[in-house]
């Protein structure tokens, strides 16, 4: 059982102060320096330039990562990030410079942050990428993102107040003085990654199941596109509102009001990222997250498109602002840790620079084709909404993928379950032949096998092989007419030495012509086989007195004798022998009433219901019967029996399973059934064979209200077992059934969930959440539990999801007043529905010698069910009175 | 045998032919058959180092694996690592393949998922090494039962008989279900039922079927093996154990030596309690295959092959 995930201090400040320091530090220098050369730019150049600086921007930042990677490839990113801030605060230390002689220097200035913003922010992220699993990710990413969100917004507000003192060349040299600070920070404080990559995607030893591959490389892909088209629609938007801005302002308040603007949005940014983040991660998953930016871009753009108002772009920004870095990056980051650390290491850069850079050059070419008239700013809004509208869908597909790396790494721990036997073609029916004809005995034995599965004619040359178990086998097979190759052989068979060839040659051939001659002569074979054969044989050739009298001292004799007339007529059954078939059932002679049922399956006209239901209370048989249940399709009178109250318990239990055998007819019944059985043990064999109904037609419909219900109770009960445990350990009981009940409400808490997860399969047949289960409750792999959580995210909704992850982790989330004291929480074990929990519990208060509980033992003490429970109430009532 | 076992009816057909799968349900076995993969060794090459743990268990296809102390080897249809994996031990020794080898492997990892899923499989393993171990204890019963170390019987009232904690420990002290969760107990527990015989009442005799295990707890009773001597079985003791998870008739005598009081649970309630809590199934397994290799180590018998090579 995992342990619940805790951080110590230390991991904490490793895993999220440093990062989060280093990236306050980055964004302090980034804002200063967007909104210098927003400033200047605009100042300059003027907005229509805007577009040639992205196209410019990208070109520049994609041949700075084709660089990148032919240089870097492979080094470790951490010190790639230093290098990258190195060459920051050079180069724009070198532009500052230069603006001071020549003011058209803006542009170079403008594609300069651009493009070296793309090389530092996903090395930083590459590097805590590579220091943390998905887990730790969820928690951690909003808080080091938090850093940035702060960094920016401090940088802003400083650009924005000193905006007012300096001219806003000054502000370059300020940014450049920051990365010089980043470098150090990173240097000093960031974590050095791991040297030896673990990827989180496991590809299995077993084999590579099909289709793993392709899929990290649809993944791959679609994380690009999603990267362009997020940019393309963001920037779009980020162009209508600069627009709008640049015609409203004059231009000396330009920096000013940007920096205004921009530490407004890094405020609610920070805020986001602080209060909501976390929650929205939790609560929704990373698939939802990812919808609200794009959401609310979409809404306000199209309020603007339609109405034309100003409010509309603020609020398109205000969600820019507030949740691009804070919602939508973070979870954006979180979209890269299912892919293999070396795939995402190579492609990562790529993806960003191309996807931003990009998305913003698509965007600039989009601005010069429909933009440049007097209609252009709300021509933007339309091209930005087809573009948002756009973005939704690329999410959309980007989900599925995403949860399919986790399916796909839960996939590649798990054993293929849903084995078939092989059809038989040509090949297999070659190779089964070529097999019958080996001397080696196993080897024919089991070809045989697989050759009737299919009810396939056995070969005829089979009859000859060596080994008599072999012939005995093939001949049991033989049913119904025998056709003429294999007549000529069973004539020599009849006198073969090996008495159950004997017999089953005489039963074969009596089946083609009524040799009544030779069977008559069989009477008085001394083995009980052929004389049982020809006895049933002779049915052919009815009032044969020798042959009932025959059969009547067979039955009346050994156990093996019985058999073996069961045996013979199961070569021949035939509606004369029903009567004494139900004799032979009614013995408990499990070799007898394998045979009995053999006759039953072929012919099941000649079973009787009430001898069927109880044979299904004998382990030995009761496989047996249950095919025969099927056979003679007695659907309606066993869903009948398993609503009759006074069809024993022993019996009633195997209903269930015996019911799923036939089907989707089945479901309904069963899922009718499933909150009104009283027995808890039948209750659960009823979900079990509905989970067997739906993993194998999971078509079908069927009612999920009764399943919905089923699961809520079965997390209340697992929130229950917990709390008693958690609560029962704070007492310190160290009593031999102190000891147990601690350990049974382990095992009942592990059993709840185990229902619960039974009952969403049953919801979600195709969703294989026992692999979900078994990687988050049997697994010590830390990836594959990450898999499972992330894939539960998406399946499950929160307000069962997190109950049951608390429960998966052993976190109490009851109420402290609930069970305040040691004798409250044994009266709720004496109540418990659970038959062992009580006597444990009766125990418990006589071995603890807890007087004041006498009164709920009495009150308590059940009248009817279970002896065993009201034998240790009354018992550990004694006790406490001696 | 033939190549190409890579084809998934030759794969199946080839795990068909193991002796304990003979009587698995064929589409159970397919599920093995997709799991498992084709290893070939040279003459010579190692299968796993001495005290490591096995990764993988081999069902010997062609060739002979054979431990490199010599002691151990593994020829076809046999498999090598079973007893080990479901004990949770290591090999002790390395072993080697002496010959050229084909062995179909199943991930260790796997094979208690194989066996929680496919019950016909996991009653096939269990009947094999339960009979594996009775095949060996036949040879020196009276070793056998001497080593067998009797529990202090539980402490309960004659008068008021025993309560479901009493019979949750006394069935936690027999061999085979020692460690299990206590649900599965629990299961078994509430079919038990506790009788009283007189003295010189048999509990078993030669060829019956198994009816179940019985706990002694108070009194004695002699277990009597034709030509080899007898035994007595003090409290805290239990026939049919073996008996029952082998599906085998009885191969020695019970009868009670003095009155006695026992604890019965009946076969019927011990298979159904697997069926339904594999994981006590599974334990089970887990004991027997601890017992044969603790048997073949310290020498009760000279079984040199693995276990799980029975029938």
């Amino acid at each position: 059982m995992p342990a619940a995930p805790t951080f110590s201090i230390n991991v904490m400040r490793r895993a999220v102060l440093a990062p989060a320091l280093v990236l306050f530090t980055i964004m302090v220098a980034h804002a200063l320096l967007e909104t210098a050369r927003d400033a200047l730019f605009i100042a300059n150049l003027g907005p229509e330039w805007l577009a040639w600086a992205y196209i410019a921007i990208a070109a520049a930042a994609l041949i700075a990562v084709v660089a990148m990677r032919r240089w870097a490839g492979g080094r470790d990113p951490r010190r790639l990030l230093i290098g990258f801030l190195g060459i920051a605060t050079i180069g724009t230390g070198s532009l500052a410079a230069m603006l001071a002689v020549e003011p058209s220097v803006a542009f170079a200035l403008y594609v300069w942050s651009g493009v070296i913003v793309t090389l530092i922010v996903p090395s930083f992220w590459l590097v805590i990428d590579r220091s943390l699993r998905l887990a730790e990710a969820k928690r951690v990413f909003a808080a080091i993102g938090a850093g940035g969100g702060l960094g920016a917004l401090v940088g802003s507000a400083m650009a924005s107040g000193l905006g007012l003192l300096i001219d806003a060349r000054h502000l370059v040299t300020m940014g450049a003085t920051m990365y010089l600070i980043a470098v150090a920070v990173t240097s000093l404080l960031l974590p050095r990654t791991r040297s030896a990559p673990e990827p989180v995607l496991v590809l299995p030893a077993r084999a590579v199941r099909p289709g793993v591959t392709s899929h990290s490389t649809r993944y791959v892909r679609l994380l690009l596109i999603l990267g362009l088209v997020s940019t393309l629609a963001i920037t779009l938007g980020d162009l209508m509102f600069k627009r709008l801005l640049a015609e409203r302002l004059p231009v000396e308040s330009l920096a000013t009001v940007f920096g205004a603007v921009y530490t407004g949005f890094n405020v609610i940014g920070l805020a986001v990222q602080l209060a909501l983040t976390p929650r929205l991660l939790e609560r929704l998953g990373v698939g939802v997250a990812l919808t609200v930016l794009p959401v609310i871009v979409l809404a306000s753009t199209l309020g603007f498109v339609i109405t034309g108002t100003v409010i509309a772009v603020i609020a398109l920004k205000l969600a820019d602002g507030g949740l691009r870095f804070s919602v939508y990056r973070i979870a954006n980051e979180i979209l890269f840790l299912p892919i293999a650390t070396a795939l995402r290491d190579a492609r990562k850069p790529l993806i960003d620079a191309v996807g931003q850079r990009g998305g913003q050059a698509l965007a600039a070419i989009a601005t010069f084709a429909v933009a440049s008239g007097a209609e252009g700013t709300w021509m933007l809004g339309v091209l930005t909404a087809l573009a948002v509208t756009g973005w939704l869908v690329v999410i959309g597909f980007t989900r599925a993928a995403y949860v399919q790396q986790f399916r796909d790494t839960l996939d590649a721990g798990d054993i293929l379950r849903d084995g078939e036997i092989p059809p038989l073609d040509a090949d297999s029916v070659a190779l089964l032949t070529a097999s019958l004809a080996s001397s080696d005995e196993p080897e024919a034995l089991a070809a045989l096998d697989l050759l009737s599965q299919r009810g396939d004619a056995i070969p005829a040359h089979v009859l000859y092989h060596p080994s008599a178990a072999v012939v005995r086998r093939a001949l049991s097979l033989i049913e119904g007419g025998v056709r003429d190759d294999v007549v000529g052989i069973l004539a020599q068979l009849t006198e073969h030495p090996d008495p159950q060839l004997r017999a089953a040659a005489l039963a074969a051939s009596s089946r083609t012509s009524c040799n009544t001659e030779r069977l008559v002569a069989a009477l008085t074979d001394r083995e009980p086989d052929v004389r049982a054969a020809a006895a049933v044989g002779l049915t052919c050739a009815p009032g044969n007195v020798a042959a009932d009298a025959e059969l009547a001292q067979l039955v009346a004799g050994s156990t093996a004798e019985r058999a073996a007339v069961a045996h013979a007529i199961s070569r021949w059954p035939h509606e004369r022998f029903r009567p004494l078939l139900i004799e032979l059932a009614s013995r408990r002679e499990p070799v007898v009433i394998r045979e009995v049922l053999r006759v039953w399956e072929h012919a099941p006209q000649l079973a009787d219901f009430d001898h069927l239901l109880r044979l299904l209370d004998d382990p030995h048989v009761r496989g047996a019967a249950r095919r025969v249940f099927v056979a003679g399709d007695h659907l309606a009178p066993l869903i009948a029996a398993l609503d009759d109250p006074r069809v024993p318990l022993g019996i009633r239990r195997h209903l269930p399973r015996t019911i799923g055998m036939f089907g989707p007819p089945a479901a309904a019944p069963l899922v009718a059934r499933l909150l009104r059985e009283p027995d808890g043990t039948t209750e659960f064999k009823i979900l079990r064979a509905l989970g067997r109904v739906r993993a194998d037609y999971p078509p079908h419909r069927i009612d999920t209200a009764p399943v919905e219900r089923y699961v809520r109770r079965s997390l209340q009960d697992a929130a229950r077992y917990l709390t008693l445990r958690v609560r029962l350990a704070v007492h310190n009981d160290a009593s031999p059934t102190g000891d147990l009940l601690a350990a049974l409400l382990v095992e009942k808490r592990l059993h709840a969930i185990e229902r619960v997860f039974r009952g969403l399969g049953v919801l979600s047949p195709a969703a294989d959440l026992r692999s979900i289960h078994d990687a988050l409750l049997a697994n010590d792999d830390p990836d594959r539990r990450s898999a499972a959580r992330e894939i539960l995210d998406e399946l499950v909704p929160g307000e069962l999801r997190v109950p049951l992850l608390a429960a998966i982790d052993g976190r109490d989330l009851a109420a402290p007043r609930l069970y305040p004291s040691h004798a409250d929480i044994v009266t709720a074990l004496l109540s418990d529905p659970s038959d062992s929990v009580r006597c444990i519990a009766a125990h418990h208060v006589a071995e603890r010698h807890l007087v004041m509980l006498r009164a709920e033992l009495l009150r308590l003490k059940p009248l009817t069910g279970s002896a065993l429970v009201t034998h240790a109430f009354e018992q550990a009532i004694e006790r406490l009175d001696a | 045998m033939r190549d190409h076992i890579h084809v998934p009816m030759q794969r199946l057909l080839t795990v068909r032919q193991f002796p304990g799968f003979a009587d698995a349900e064929l589409s159970e076995l397919a599920t093995l058959a997709q799991n498992v993969v084709e290893h070939r060794f040279a003459a010579g090459a190692r299968v796993v180092e001495a005290n490591s743990r096995i990764t993988s268990v081999h069902f010997v296809v062609e060739g002979r694996l054979m431990s490199t102390d010599g002691k151990q080897a593994w020829g076809a249809r046999e498999p090598f690592g079973a007893l080990e994996v479901l004990a949770g031990r290591t090999s002790p020794v390395a072993v080697v393949a002496a010959t050229d080898t084909r062995t179909l492997a199943l991930a260790t990892t796997d094979l208690a998922e194989i066996l929680e899923d496919n019950y016909s499989v996991l009653a096939s393993a269990r009947r094999a090494l339960a009979r594996r171990l009775l095949d060996i204890h036949a040879g020196a019963p009276l070793a056998s039962h001497h080593a067998t170390r009797p529990h202090a019987p539980m402490a309960a009232s004659p008068a008021h008989g025993l309560g479901m904690v009493e019979r949750l420990m006394v069935l936690r002290q027999q061999m085979p279900f020692a460690k299990c969760r206590i649900q599965a107990l629990a299961a078994l527990a509430q079919a038990a039922e506790e009788i009283r015989l007189p003295a010189n009442t048999s509990l078993q005799r030669i060829g019956e079927a198994p009816d179940g295990v019985i706990v002694i707890l108070e009194g004695a009773a002699r277990a009597t093996w034709p030509g080899l001597g007898s035994h007595v079985l003090v409290p805290g003791q239990s026939v049919g154990a073996l008996e029952t998870l082998a599906m085998v008739p009885h191969a020695h005598a019970v009868e009670t030596v003095t009155a006695v009081r026992a604890l019965r649970t009946p076969a019927a309630a011990v298979y159904d309690v697997m069926e339904d809590h594999t994981d006590f199934a599974i334990n089970v397994l887990g004991r027997l295959a601890n017992d044969l290799l603790d048997t073949v180590a310290t020498g009760i018998t000279s079984a040199s092959s693995d276990a799980l090579h029975t029938n």
